[in-house]
Order: C-alpha cells, then sequence, then structure tokens
C-alpha cells in the first residue's frame, strides 16, 4: 500500500498512519494476513520518530485491526471477511458516526446528500462478495 | 621540452578538479527535475524560467573555471608543486560558489511567488519496499572474498621465508625503491586494507538495503520500482569494485611479498583505481538519481493533488542532510547519484568516522610509504 502522511496538517501523525492503515483494510489492500513494516521501518520511510509509529500500531491492535507477532512482525488481524464485530464496538462507533454526521446537519448539508456521501464511501470499500467478484466476474454465493 | 613535460605534469596534478567539474558539470541534467541545485520543485513549477536560466548559466560557468584552473596548472612553475592542491581546491570553491549562485536565485523566485502555497505537502511511503524486500546480491560478494582469501593464503605461504626489509614502492620500471623493516603489520598491510574495503562496503551496502528508498512521493509507487532496479544495479557495481580494488591491491602484496618481479605493472596499480572509479562514475550517471533515468519505467501519476514535502530547510548549504528528527543513517543525495549520511543522526557519524579511517589505509595501503 501507499502510504501518505501530512506532516503540516492539524490531524496527528499517528492518527494519520492509523486512519490510512484502516481505509488499506477496507480498501482491500491490506487483507487479513497480509504484513505491514516494522514500526522502525515505516518510521525511517516517512521520516518520524519510531515512537509516533508505535503509536499508531498500538492503536491498531487495541482495536484488533492488527496482531503484533514476536517473528512475522506486524500483520493485519482482520478485515471486512472476518465476520462480524463484537456489539460493544458497533455501540462505540455509532457514536463516534453520530458526531461525525452531526458535523454535517449542522454545517447544513441535506439528508439526502448526507447518505448520498456515505454510500458513495461505502461503495468504493472492498467487501467479500465483491471482491470475488471483482476476481471471478461471477458472484458467489456465500453461506 | 622540459616546457612540455610540465605542461602534461600540470594537468595531470589538477586531474581530480577536472573530474570534478565533468561530475558536477552533468549533474543537473541526471538529477529530478524536482530537485535541481538542492531546492525542492513542486512538478508543476519544474519548468520555471528561472529553472533554465540559472542551468544555463552554471553549464558554462562551470567549463569556465575548469579551463582556467587548466590553465593555471600549465603555468605552474616546477619548483612549486605545493600550488597544484592550492589549485584543486579554488577550482572546487569555484564550482560550489558557482552551484550556490543558482541555489540561491532559483530559492529567491521559490519564496517570492510562493510555490508551495496552497499544496498539499506530504510524504508516501510505498509498504511494498519493506514487505517484499529487495535481497542483497550476497553471491556477487563472492569474487571479492575469493581474491582476498587468495591473497592471505598466499601471504602466509610466502611470510618466513620473506627477507628482513621489505619493498614496499617500485619504480615505474619495476626497481625497488622504498623499504620498511618486516613484520606481520608491514608485510599484510594489502590484506588489511582488502578486508577493510571488502567489510566497510558490504556494512555500508546492507544499511542501504534497510535504508528509506530515495523516491519522489509524489509518484511513490512507480519511483519505489525505479529505485529497487537502481539499488540492485548500484549494489552489484559496487560489489565489482570491490573486486576490481582487491585484485589491485593483490598486485601490490605480490610485489611486497617477491611473488613475481613484473616491471610495469606494479606502476600500473597506482593509475588503476582511479579507471574503476571513473567507470562506476558514469555508470552512476546514466541510472539518474534514484534510477530517475532509467528506461522502461512508465512514470505513473502520483496521488492526487498531493506534492512532496518542502525540506529544504533541512540541507544545508543544499548539499548536507541535517535532520535530528529523521532516524534514517542514509538518505538520497540531494545533488546527483548516490546517497549521503543524515549528520543529525550519531550513528550516522560512527559510520563517517569509520570510511575516514578506512580511506586512510587504504591510501597508505595502495600508494605506499
Amino acid at each position: 500500500m501507499l502510504l501518505s502522511i501530512e506532516p503540516d496538517d492539524a490531524v496527528p501523525i499517528y492518527q494519520q498512519i492509523r486512519d490510512r492503515i484502516v481505509e488499506a483494510i477496507a480498501d482491500g489492500e491490506q487483507p487479513a494476513g497480509s504484513a505491514l513494516p516494522s514500526t522502525r521501518q515505516l518510521a525511517v520511510d516517512l521520516s518520524v520518530n519510531f515512537h509516533t509509529v508505535n503509536k499508531s500500531y498500538d492503536i491498531l491492535r487495541q482495536e484488533g485491526l492488527v496482531r503484533i507477532n514476536r517473528k512475522f512482525g506486524a500483520v493485519i488481524n482482520r478485515d471486512a471477511g472476518s465476520g462480524p464485530p463484537d456489539a460493544r464496538y458497533v455501540q462505540d462507533w455509532t457514536s463516534r458516526l453520530r458526531t461525525l454526521l452531526a458535523e454535517a446537519a449542522a454545517q447544513g448539508l441535506e439528508p439526502g446528500e448526507i447518505i448520498g456521501y456515505c454510500r458513495t464511501a461505502v461503495a468504493s470499500f472492498a467487501f467479500p462478495a465483491t471482491r470475488e467478484e471483482d476476481q471471478s466476474g461471477e458472484k458467489v454465493s456465500r453461506s | 621540452m622540459n616546457a612540455v613535460s610540465l605542461n602534461a605534469l600540470g594537468l595531470v596534478a589538477v586531474l581530480p578538479m577536472l573530474v570534478m567539474a565533468a561530475v558536477l558539470w552533468v549533474t543537473p541534467a541526471v538529477t529530478r527535475s524536482t530537485l535541481q541545485f538542492g531546492v525542492r520543485i513542486p512538478p508543476e513549477r519544474a519548468d520555471a524560467p528561472v529553472i533554465g536560466r540559472e542551468r544555463h548559466a552554471y553549464r558554462i560557468r562551470i567549463p569556465l573555471v575548469a579551463v582556467c584552473v587548466a590553465g593555471a596548472a600549465t603555468l605552474v612553475p616546477r619548483g612549486s608543486p605545493w600550488l597544484f592542491p592550492v589549485l584543486n581546491v579554488l577550482g572546487l570553491v569555484a564550482i560550489l560558489a558557482c552551484f550556490r549562485r543558482a541555489r540561491r536565485r532559483i530559492t529567491a523566485v521559490k519564496n517570492a511567488e510562493g510555490w508551495y502555497d496552497g499544496l498539499t505537502q506530504a510524504v508516501t511511503a510505498d509498504t511494498s519496499w519493506r514487505t517484499r524486500p529487495l535481497r542483497f546480491p550476497l553471491l556477487w560478494l563472492g569474487p571479492a572474498v575469493a581474491v582476498l582469501v587468495a591473497t592471505a593464503v598466499t601471504g602466509a605461504v610466502r611470510y618466513p621465508a620473506l627477507p628482513g626489509s621489505l619493498a614496499v614502492r617500485f619504480t615505474a620500471s619495476g626497481a625497488p625503491d622504498g623499504w620498511v623493516s618486516k613484520s606481520l603489520l608491514t608485510a599484510f598491510l594489502p590484506v588489511a586494507a582488502q578486508l577493510l574495503l571488502t567489510v566497510l562496503v558490504t556494512f555500508q551496502q546492507v544499511i542501504l538495503y534497510r535504508s528509506r528508498p530515495d523516491i519522489d512521493a509524489g509518484t511513490a509507487a512507480d519511483s519505489t520500482r525505479r529505485y529497487r532496479s537502481f539499488l540492485a544495479r548500484a549494489s552489484r557495481i559496487a560489489l565489482s569494485f570491490v573486486a576490481f580494488e582487491n585484485v589491485i591491491l593483490m598486485i601490490r602484496a605480490f610485489g611486497i611479498w617477491q611473488v613475481y618481479r613484473i616491471s610495469g605493472l606494479t606502476g600500473a596499480t597506482n593509475l588503476l583505481p582511479s579507471v574503476g572509479t571513473f567507470i562506476v562514475l558514469v555508470v552512476a550517471m546514466r541510472m539518474g538519481q534514484g534510477g530517475s533515468r532509467l528506461p522502461g519505467f512508465a512514470a505513473g501519476p502520483g496521488r492526487a493533488g498531493l506534492v512532496n514535502t518542502d525540506d529544504d530547510r533541512f540541507w544545508k548549504g543544499g548539499l548536507v542532510y541535517v535532520n535530528h528528527g529523521d532516524p534514517a543513517i542514509m538518505v538520497g543525495k540531494r545533488f546527483g547519484v548516490g546517497w549521503t549520511l543524515n549528520f543529525g543522526n550519531a550513528r550516522a557519524w560512527l559510520l563517517c568516522a569509520g570510511m575516514v579511517l578506512a580511506g586512510v589505509v587504504l591510501m597508505a595501503a595502495t600508494l605506499g610509504p
């Protein structure tokens, strides 16, 4: 994956790294089981302090998205095809989503527009069914 | 007759400066269009008139400096050879002044016109560089090690039979004209030099395989692929160069150990390192900065709206990298092809000290006392 950070942005760099990796998982670029660079390697490649990358990986580990293995390094732990998340996660995510959508509503976006943007974002992600469709050209049913 | 030989000698004495001038003359052409004279330039400003103007001026000034230094060298009187190093240094200073002028003028326009205003500056990494790493070409180390072992074994066999004083310097006709008393250190200095060179270059190459690729963040995926090819070639050239240098040291060692007595060959070993260096330089220039001139790679589009971070402030004088916040030890050169050290990193200073030490020992071993 290509990982871009914007050093001058208001969003902290550790947060940017974490966000880009989450997006790469959703896009299907980093499926479950795929490797990430070690914290030191990514720190050198992005020209940032090693503790910054460590912090990003630690957040991803706490979120259950990345597992850090002594032998294989950092590996993506789950993706869209790994089954539903636990209920506590959904509850937490819903409250954050509400805040994000509230910003759009407060800034005057129409309900239809908000739903439209949501649709576009979700359509760009790789869900198991769409991914298999992309590869084989026909839909594979999953039970 | 005397005057003619004097002229030729003078030119040879300033040859280091002339070669340097030639390399620096082509450097803007083998450097990325987004990095000219040490100044980071956003892609859409690569055609700015000031850059073309300064490149043109630089291209005219460098040959002028070279001609002046060469002319002065032929006028140096016979009794003042100390003038040659002075001329070499003066020439280099003049070239640096040309570089500095171009850099200042481009920077002035860049700041005045605000080239980076409104652009989204980013640092991009291609994680495949780490997750599918390039493998160090261990096999290419074989020839260098083989020559080293052969030299060491020959030395061990010859050592007991060697006389109390060793001839370590020879005239062009092959007659010895410099002696030292026999000891393990004096007899095995060429082997020590071989070992040092082999270990140091290998160590440096291994560091490069673990370093950040010298890429253009705007076209990260494409330029990472380019850089892979560039590093693979560069390390093979470096390891071949070590093998070549080891052969030269072996020839010298065989002269000291009286394995052979061939006139001329030892004299040639004084010139051969320069030939090797010249070949390495030509190949490097042809590949371009970070492999930017390698054929067969499509110049893929960058990530929409992102440009490289303007990092001019970390490049002192546009040439020396000092960034305390960057964990990298080695980074791509700013002006030219190859790598340089991050002098904001203590480990880079250690590496630098090692290289200087190796250089001194190598000089002692190749040129004799």
